[in-house]
């Protein structure tokens, strides 16, 4: 009796597994990972069927999201399964991705199709490059500044109108704006710097000597920038910082911190604007751009992700057709009006639809096009540099550590990943 | 050989097949390539391409997570095993004595050890909370201003002790069913002479369980070594690599990082390891351990 | 019970020490009640404490943000938030994982109801050369970290293409179900009357026949508890399924959870509705096998 009713149960679960894998397909159905999600994986997934999907008789685009789990993708080809298209690159991982030989270069595809370098920001097209090659394309990037509550500051007796304009500055707003409550925890957070890669450029170091492929991040500025963070501890403690983090609501949802009225002050790039619509309309913020010591306001650092083409992808020249599609102008304008990014293609970005829909570009563009506009450090042992960083961070912060005795190990160890690498990618 | 023997011999085989199939795919086979592998730099999207000693030699030279993750392994075998292992045991004592209701008492120790990893480590990085978490609260109604247990590099292994010592049900059934096994006629005589609790406790009840208690140590140190779960999930490590275990360590140069030959190094070092301590053990066993059954 | 003396001669010593004995009884009785009362305060501390997680759990997802994020804690929610429950169950695929999570699991309980056995007989009652050795061997398996055959295990399901299938978490389990079952299994075997054995051989009975009309029927408690122990084991398997699955629709419910809590951070009420419903299989699994369990341990008898 009980072995009928074990061999009706095996056959029902193998019956379940056939049917899930039938697959109906006269169209070439390509994988396309994507890393946005919530709505607007829905605004993507709108705009790709109707731009892409209807209007193509030979390809169909999946779109699967990975909700931001850009690891994800190694692991995927490492396993031998990836997508044919991904975007769930960020731009400092271009690089290694490429140096493993992990993604396909471009080049071709882009002199057959005639794409001009020059229809894109300048230092964007660069960052599509490692080696000098050309890995990817993008259908939005954004600048990031700070961003402030404009009822809050204004309570605690700052003027909105002059926002800070150096690192004193900010520390000075950051203190006022942060309340605690009668057991000592912080209730609303002023503002906190983070991101030790972020602000040892503020400071006016750099990460990497790409020339030489020296790693520097003890370069005095960065150490000078690391003692910045540092010194937020004086009225932040730092277990009490992160038990308020800790608690804080997700970033992608009503609860976003900022729109939640949980942070004063919170750095956001141009999709602030798709947040405040969403999040919280009724929250009055306004934005300046990155603060340094100097007081030279001009600095941003931009990204976004990169669409690239993996190299198990089984059917390369659709998933170029689609990444071709996706950064052409029309549908680049309809995905930057509904994310709130800026458009990569500087026509784009200047129509006067997308600056209407996106008025923070007022401020970005000018930064993008003349000013200190940077991206994160891009080389090939870029996670293990990230993780060293931020863990070498967090040991400061906790007083583990001196801030230069922390950026040495990190750099004699992020030195010896990076020499190995590259000796050995030599002698392959 | 005879006729019958021969018969025997290939009705041995053919019974053992899947297990020796398996030991060799699965065991023999990967052990031999793991240690060509630590040899190598293998990203697995390319080539394994031959670095001789290059990955021993920075783990033990330059690599300073190594020894931290070495010395978090540590903290946790020499604080939580033993820990473990005496609540485990001392709860199987108390849970074996004929009190009312110990059907129930028994549930509400062991239902936790099976729960989803992943689902207690959720509830205690909750728990944790240093703000709003139930663990200060009960604290402070004691006048005691808590910790920041998972996010404070000093209280972070603590508090992974503390959730470990919640799931010490797994360890008891096994303590208890051996202890059940051990013969009332010992404890009968041993009262006769005038033996008291404490005695009997010592001078039956450890020595006839000893075999378990050396069997839970053993696959105790062999397990603080693996990965884990509730780590992975509450802190990943974290903070400020305070919890970056053994396990762990190699987890992420395997997976996330790509470094397969790396990983395989930090595997055999493992390895050799838990071998020096297992034989360390077994030595030493012949003192304390009571053989009073024996495998045919 | 061996203080109290038996079979004393009725005289005028045996009334007296009946007197004695009564005041001895009185005060064992005491002691008794003393000892019970002791002893359940303990456990029921103890137990309180080991429930309270499991209530704080359910007591949070139950409550609202603002309930949540309060100091002192409140305890009972109010109001209820039922609702949170769907929410979560719309953020958290949950029958889809439970799917997954099954059908790998019903696998392996099958694997594991199967091969054991299987190999243990040729262990325990069958007597060829090499057989004690290739036990030591098993053994001693049990012994080698799991760190070192996992990387070479996982390039070698790479080259099969089976990464990103459930495969890989299945088709090991049909090899040898662990040495540890293995072990388990042969100890009961070794329990069974060599007699039988011996009375089947003498009917000419093969091996075969031995074990699936003798062997067998006789160790449903043992294969019962490889069965309940391959279910928890598989139910709760992490880095298995986060190896090698990466399609979020393939996801377990372990793995699903941890992905939901990457998602959804601090969204305590969620996260907690949602890891008491991943946790409610295991609890009705441990209630339907409890004897199963606590039998099959004594049993297998884990010495030696």
């Amino acid at each position: 009796m009980s072995k009928r009713i074990l061999g009706l149960v095996l056959t029902l679960v193998f019956i379940i597994s056939t049917f899930s894998t039938l697959a109906y397909a006269e169209k070439v159905k390509i994988v396309y990972w994507t890393g946005w999600g919530g709505s607007e994986l829905e605004d993507l997934k709108k705009i790709i069927d109707e731009g892409f999907n209807k209007k193509r008789s030979d390809i169909e685009v999946e779109t699967v999201t990975t909700f931001g789990a850009y690891e994800k993708l190694l692991a995927a080809i490492a396993g031998g399964t990836p997508p044919d298209v991904v975007s769930a690159v960020w731009d400092s991982q271009l690089a290694s991705l490429a140096a493993r030989g992990a993604i396909v270069p471009l080049d071709n595809y882009i002199r057959k199709d005639k794409i001009h370098s020059s229809d894109f920001w300048p230092r964007l097209w660069q960052s599509f490059q490692y080696d000098g090659k050309v890995y990817a394309l993008a259908a939005t990037t954004n600048c990031q500044f700070t961003a402030f509550n404009v009822d809050m500051v204004q309570a605690a007796g700052l003027n909105p109108k002059t926002p800070p304009k150096n690192t004193k500055e900010l520390y000075d707003w950051a203190q006022k704006l942060t309340k605690f409550d009668d057991r000592g925890n912080i209730q609303i957070l002023g503002y906190r710097p983070s991101g030790i890669a972020l602000w040892g450029r503020l400071f006016g170091g750099k990460l990497y000597d790409e020339k030489n492929k020296k790693i520097t991040a003890n370069d005095p500025k960065v150490v000078e920038a690391m003692e910045y963070l540092l010194s937020y501890n004086k009225f932040l403690d730092p277990t009490k910082y992160a038990a308020f983090t800790s608690a804080l609501g997700n970033y992608w949802s009503p609860e976003n911190p900022f729109f939640a009225g949980k942070m004063a002050m919170q750095d956001y790039g141009e999709w602030i604007v798709q947040f405040g619509k969403k999040y919280n309309p009724k929250l009055k913020y306004d934005i300046f751009p990155y603060v340094t010591p100097t007081g030279i306001r001009n600095s941003t650092q931009f990204g976004g992700s990169m669409f690239c083409i993996p190299v198990g992808s089984k059917h390369k020249d659709e998933a170029w057709e689609f990444i071709k599609w996706i950064s052409s102008p029309e549908p680049m304008k309809k995905i930057a009006i509904a994310f709130t990014n800026m458009p990569p293609r500087i026509a784009v970005a200047k129509d006067p639809e997308v600056l209407e829909a996106i008025p923070v570009l007022k401020l970005t563009i000018p930064l993008m096009e003349k000013g200190n506009a940077f991206t994160s450090v891009s080389m090939p042992v870029w996670e293990q540099y990230m993780t060293e960083l931020s863990a070498a961070e967090s040991m400061v912060i906790n007083g583990q550590k001196k801030p230069k005795e922390a950026l040495d190990d990190v750099t004699t160890r992020i030195q010896q990943e990076l020499d190995t690498f590259l000796a050995r990618q030599q002698k392959k | 050989m005879t006729r019958l023997e021969k018969g025997e011999l290939r009705w041995g085989i053919f019974f053992i097949l899947p297990w020796l199939l398996g030991l060799i795919i699965f065991t023999a086979y990967p052990i031999v390539m793991s240690f060509y592998y630590s040899f190598t730099d293998y990203s697995i999207v390319q080539e394994p391409f031959w670095v001789g000693l290059d990955n021993y030699k920075t783990l033990i030279r330059i690599d300073a997570i190594f020894w931290k993750s070495l010395e978090n392994t540590f903290y946790m075998l020499g604080l939580g095993l033993p820990l473990s292992l005496i609540a485990g045991l001392l709860l199987a004592i108390l849970l074996n004595m004929k009190v009312k209701g110990m059907a129930i008492h028994r549930t509400i120790f062991y239902l936790p050890s099976i729960l989803p990893e992943v689902a207690t480590a959720i509830l205690w990085v909750w728990l944790f909370n240093p703000q709003y978490g139930l663990v200060n609260a009960i604290l402070s109604w004691f006048g005691i201003n808590g910790p920041g247990w998972l996010a404070d590099p000093t209280w972070a292994k603590p508090a992974l002790i503390l959730m470990g010592l919640w799931g010490v049900g797994g360890g008891m059934i096994i303590y208890l069913a051996s202890l059940q096994d051990v013969p009332q006629e010992l404890y009968e005589a041993a009262e006769l002479d005038g033996a008291r609790g404490w005695q009997k406790m010592v001078h039956i009840t450890l020595p006839m369980i000893s075999p378990v208690i050396f069997f839970n140590l053993i696959m105790g140190i062999i397990g603080t070594f693996q990965f884990s779960v509730q780590t992975f999930v509450a802190t990943g490590g974290g903070p400020a690599y305070s919890t970056m275990f053994y396990g762990l360590y190699l987890y992420y140069n395997a997976f996330q990082w790509w470094k397969m030959g790396y990983a395989s190094a930090m595997a055999w070092i493992l390895f050799l390891i838990t071998l020096l301590m297992t034989i360390l053990i077994f030595k030493t066993s012949a003192g304390w351990v009571y053989y009073h059954t024996e495998s045919k | 019970m061996g203080i109290l003396s038996y079979g004393v001669k009725v005289t005028e010593e045996s009334r007296m020490e009946d007197k004695i004995s009564e005041n001895w009884k009185r005060t064992l009785k005491r002691r008794a009640i003393l000892r019970e009362v002791v002893l359940q305060c303990i456990l029921i501390l103890l137990g309180v404490s080991f429930l309270l997680p499991f209530l704080w759990m359910i007591s949070t997802s139950l409550k609202s943000n603002e309930q949540i994020f309060t100091f002192p804690p409140v305890w009972i929610p109010n109001p209820v938030v039922w609702s949170n429950y769907p929410k979560a169950l719309e953020y958290f695929p949950f029958f889809r994982f439970l799917a997954n999570t099954l059908y790998i699991t019903i696998f392996n309980v099958i694997a594991a109801i199967l091969v054991p056995s299987f190999v243990a007989y040729g262990f325990a009652r069958i007597k060829w050369p090499g057989r004690d050795i290739l036990f030591l061997i098993l053994l001693s398996t049990m012994m080698v970290p799991g760190q070192v055959t996992m990387i070479p295990v996982f390039v070698m399901f790479k080259n099969l293409g089976w990464v990103g299938t459930f495969k890989p978490l299945i088709i090991p389990a049909f090899f040898g179900g662990g040495a540890f079952a293995i072990f388990l299994m042969r100890q009961f075997f070794m329990t069974i009357p060599q007699e039988l054995v011996d009375a089947a051989k003498v009917d000419g009975c093969s091996h075969l026949y031995i074990y699936w009309r003798i062997m067998l029927p006789l160790s449903k408690p043992a294969i019962a508890t490889l069965g309940v122990f391959a279910f928890i084991g598989s139910w709760r398997d992490f880095l298995g399924p986060l190896i090698y699955l990466q399609d979020e629709r393939q996801y377990t419910l372990a793995i699903g959870l941890r992905y939901f809590l990457t998602q959804h951070g601090a969204e305590w009420s969620y996260l907690m509705a949602a890891s008491t419903i991943v946790s409610i299989p295991m609890v009705v699994a441990f209630f339907l096998a409890q004897r199963t369990f606590i039998q099959g341990i004594t049993f297998t008898g884990i010495k030696g």
